[in-house]
């Protein structure tokens, strides 16, 4: 066991390392992506060291918190924090670990226990989300030790829960991951399965994480105050229905052996219930992983679909369908890539609806109503486009063809035929939700359509700009050689490395627009001054498809 | 018709096709034979247009690969080593994918299929996903998928792999006709007494060298009666 665990790990360190991603390549340029990589890294790393430098300023400053010791406040915030996103983002990696890796058939033949191998894959995803949390925590608790002192025994109390905060969220999507595959085991498209109800499931937290914030249209500070400080708050309230982290809590603000007492319970509690269900489905679980990779999908049955079965396609169109289908259909593919796509129109639903049964919806429209002018809508529109929450998908476009690759080099169609269908998919993840939220914002907002449609239209060119680069960038280093389509596209630098430039670009939109404004222009000016730059940045970029793009498609 | 001429393809020290030039006429069966990293995918990666050589230029049927590969790539149909791919499409699904992609009418294309689908006996998964097929019949619809267009010249690289006896042998025949009508079969294999009995000419690689080519005849030379099995160990060690 110790041995298949040595192995994932270092599979999950090696895959960790761009070098091992452009292999033939000069060893140099590996140095360069992994120095460019850590850069970046160290960037996000910045962010988040500043913002909580922030809150935890403005907590410390308010005279009425400070007396309530923010420092736990805010780290207990973080551990909250950890919880949630472990138990959302959590299922999808648990559920794709332990059911759609390709190595299942080859380790079941091997003399190890179900157990075991249910304890090593756990174990290899545990060990990402508590470096996550260790990482959030450490900026924090480092500011804490400078402004009340050095605190070893301290230190190693949120150490223990940094560790053990994982446990129970990742406890619960491995009960919830076993469920669905056998609930889904019930249906023939039991993968498309999969993807729906997973979908639902998100929707499902999603609501309730909302349901139990209450909104009010107070001051974004005193928002903050309520979410996190007094009895009221969303803080107190989680505690007291999720005890854990109530007892990690205990333990962090009680001194002496009562506050060991609580760490030492929560801790023992986390280990406990995840060794448990552990035991209690790993019996089970080399079986129910085996039926789930060995399904012989069959689609339909007989004479009738041997013959006529549709139309002859152009090569794109067949390629873009083929594409798409696979987006759909691959439960990797599809957690990773869908997610972006219906994320925020997901939140800003799930909102919606906790506003109105509340009674509010109308109250916050108004409230939109007369703060909104034309020019705000377009740049929110604008921004959406340049943001690239979907940008995963033209940004692993090629990589994802993976063995296939070869073979598509030899059909006789042009280079642009392979890219165009990836781009259009790229756009369209991108553009669905921008569109979603531009037809809703016609219905409430009437009289800003002029603007929400021109906003749509440069938000479409900012999105070309932002695939057209992804996709050339992945073409020229395509991961070709994986062997799980996790490994495709979720552990792919290619898209993290376009995402991070997505974000650079917004960067660059927001300074245009502030530089027009400070040489002497309005808003309106900024906002046109960096529509004619994404249109010249669009007309380059298609430039830069046809040419680099095509011909790096066949260099690999 | 295929050409190469002088062509050479380096990897960082190694050259895997070291200036070869050669000719396979129409109407033959072309067998490609030689140690393991001896440089035949490489060869037949540089015909298919997969990779480019560094030197030198293919021709097949006389059209450049480099300056028209989209004419070139019509001419053939290509059966990959590891037929892995596309594991989630359905056989039929595939067998339109790849319709699709070199433009072969409705009619043509089911017509073409289901005979082919009866040939191999596969009609039965032909609605199954890939991924659920044995390796030989996934041989056997990469095999079904190559051949759709009708092309004029067939490559297969490795094709015997995995195959049954009654698939190995309707795949010969299925190479011995399309060369017996004019056209043109290029395989590499180690399978050396396929190749004894079904090659109208063999050429043999060794280290990215072409080290001999000719009918079984030719190569024999003054030995007449050597099979190919003891000529091509002969060859090889004289090759190094
Ligand atoms: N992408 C690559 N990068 C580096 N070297 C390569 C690459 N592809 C092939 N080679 C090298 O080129 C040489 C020829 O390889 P090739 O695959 O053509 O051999 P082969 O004759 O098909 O062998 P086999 O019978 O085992 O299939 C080998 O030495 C191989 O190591
Ligand atoms: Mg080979």
């Amino acid at each position: 066991m110790l041995a298949y665990l040595r192995v994932q790990l270092l599979h999950k360190i090696r895959g960790l390392d761009p070098r091992n991603h452009n292999e033939g390549k000069k060893q140099s340029k590996g140095v360069w992506a992994f120095i460019g990589i850590g850069v970046l890294m160290l960037y996000l790393f910045g962010i988040l060291v500043f913002m909580e430098y922030m809150l935890f300023d403005t907590l410390t400053k308010t005279p009425i918190i400070s007396a309530m010791q923010p420092e736990y406040i805010l780290l207990m915030a973080a551990f909250l924090a950890s919880t949630f996103i472990t138990l959302i983002y959590g299922f999808f990696s648990v559920n794709s670990t332990l059911f759609f890796s390709q190595d299942i058939s080859s380790i079941a033949a091997m003399p190890i226990s179900g157990r075991s191998v249910l304890t090593v894959r756990m174990a290899s995803t545990w060990a990402g989300d508590a470096l996550l949390t260790l990482l959030v925590v450490l900026p924090l608790s480092i500011m804490i030790s400078l402004k009340s002192g050095f605190d070893a025994l301290l230190l190693l109390k949120v150490l223990i829960i940094s560790l053990c905060v994982p446990m129970i969220p990742l406890a619960i999507d491995m009960v919830l991951s076993f469920l669905l595959i056998r609930v889904s085991a019930l249906w023939k498209r039991r993968e498309g399965m999969t993807v729906v109800a997973t979908f639902v499931l998100m929707f499902a937290v999603i609501f309730f994480n909302l349901k139990i914030t209450e909104f009010s249209d107070e001051e974004i500070s005193q928002m903050l105050i309520k979410l996190l400080v007094g009895e009221q708050s969303i803080l107190n309230l989680i505690l007291r229905n999720y005890p854990p982290l109530q007892w990690a809590a205990d333990g962090l603000m009680q001194s002496g052996l009562a506050g060991w007492a609580s760490v030492g319970l929560f801790a023992a509690v986390s280990v406990g219930v995840i060794a448990l269900v552990i035991w209690l489905f790993g019996k089970d679980y080399l079986n129910l992983a085996v039926k789930q990779s060995e399904i012989r999908t069959v689609m339909d049955k007989g004479e009738r679909k041997l013959r006529g079965s549709g139309d002859v396609r152009s090569p794109r169109k067949s390629l873009f369908m083929q594409e798409l289908r696979e987006l759909f259909t691959v439960p990797a593919y599809a957690s990773n890539g869908l997610a972006g796509m219906i994320m925020i129109p997901l939140m800003i639903g799930a909102m919606a609806f906790a506003l109105s049964s509340d009674g509010m919806l109308g109250e916050a429209l108004e409230g939109l109503q007369s703060i909104l002018t034309g020019e705000i809508v377009y740049a929110i529109m604008l921004g959406l486009g340049m943001f690239g929450s979907c940008v995963s998908v033209a940004s692993t476009g090629v990589s994802r063809e993976g063995i296939t690759h070869e073979q598509r080099k030899t059909f006789p169609v042009t280079g642009l035929d392979h890219l165009l269908p990836k781009l259009w998919i790229g756009m369209l993840m991108n553009g669905f939700s921008i569109l979603l939220l531009a037809v809703v914002a016609c219905v409430i907002l009437p009289k800003f359509i002029p603007w929400i449609v021109m906003g749509f239209l440069a938000s479409q060119l900012a999105s070309f700009i932002l695939n057209a680069i992804g996709l050339c960038y992945d073409a020229a280093h395509p991961k070709l050689n994986w062997r799980t389509e996790q490994e495709a596209m979720k552990n792919n630098f290619n898209s993290m490395i376009v995402f991070l430039g997505s974000l650079a670009m917004l960067g660059i939109g927001v300074g245009v627009v502030f530089l027009v404004i400070w040489l002497g222009g309005t808003f309106l000016h900024g906002l046109l001054a960096l529509t004619a730059l994404l249109i010249i940045g669009a007309l380059a970029c298609w430039r830069l498809l046809t040419r680099t793009g095509v011909k790096s498609y066949y260099l690999h | 018709m295929i050409t190469f001429e002088n062509v050479t393809k380096v990897y960082g020290e190694k050259r895997a096709v070291d200036n070869l030039t050669m000719q396979v006429e129409d109407g033959k069966v072309f067998g490609f034979i030689g140690p393991n990293g001896a440089g035949k995918t490489t060869t037949i990666k540089l015909m298919t247009g997969i990779i480019q050589p560094d030197e030198g230029r293919v021709e097949m049927n006389g059209i450049d690969m480099k300056k028209s590969p989209l004419e070139a790539k019509r001419t053939f149909g290509f059966v990959p080593d590891a037929f892995d791919m596309y594991g989630r499409l359905t056989g039929m699904e595939y067998l339109r994918f790849m319709g699709d992609m070199y433009g072969v009418g409705k009619e043509e294309r089911n017509r073409l299929s289901e005979m082919y689908l009866e040939q191999f006996a596969l009609k039965d998964a032909a609605n199954q996903q890939i991924r659920s097929y044995s390796r030989g019949m996934k041989q056997k619809i990469a095999v079904i998928g190559a051949l759709l267009h009708d092309p004029s010249i067939w490559i297969l690289d490795e094709p015997m792999t995995g195959l049954d006896p009654q698939s190995m042998h309707l795949l010969k025949e299925q190479m011995r006709a399309h060369a017996d009508s004019g056209r043109t079969v290029f395989f590499s294999t180690h399978v050396l007494d396929v190749a004894e009995r079904l090659c109208d000419e063999i050429g043999i690689i060794s280290q990215g060298k072409l080290i001999a080519k000719g009918s079984l005849d030719d190569l024999r030379g003054s030995q007449k009666n050597d099979t190919l099995e003891e000529l091509f160990l002969e060859l090889v060690e004289k090759g190094e």
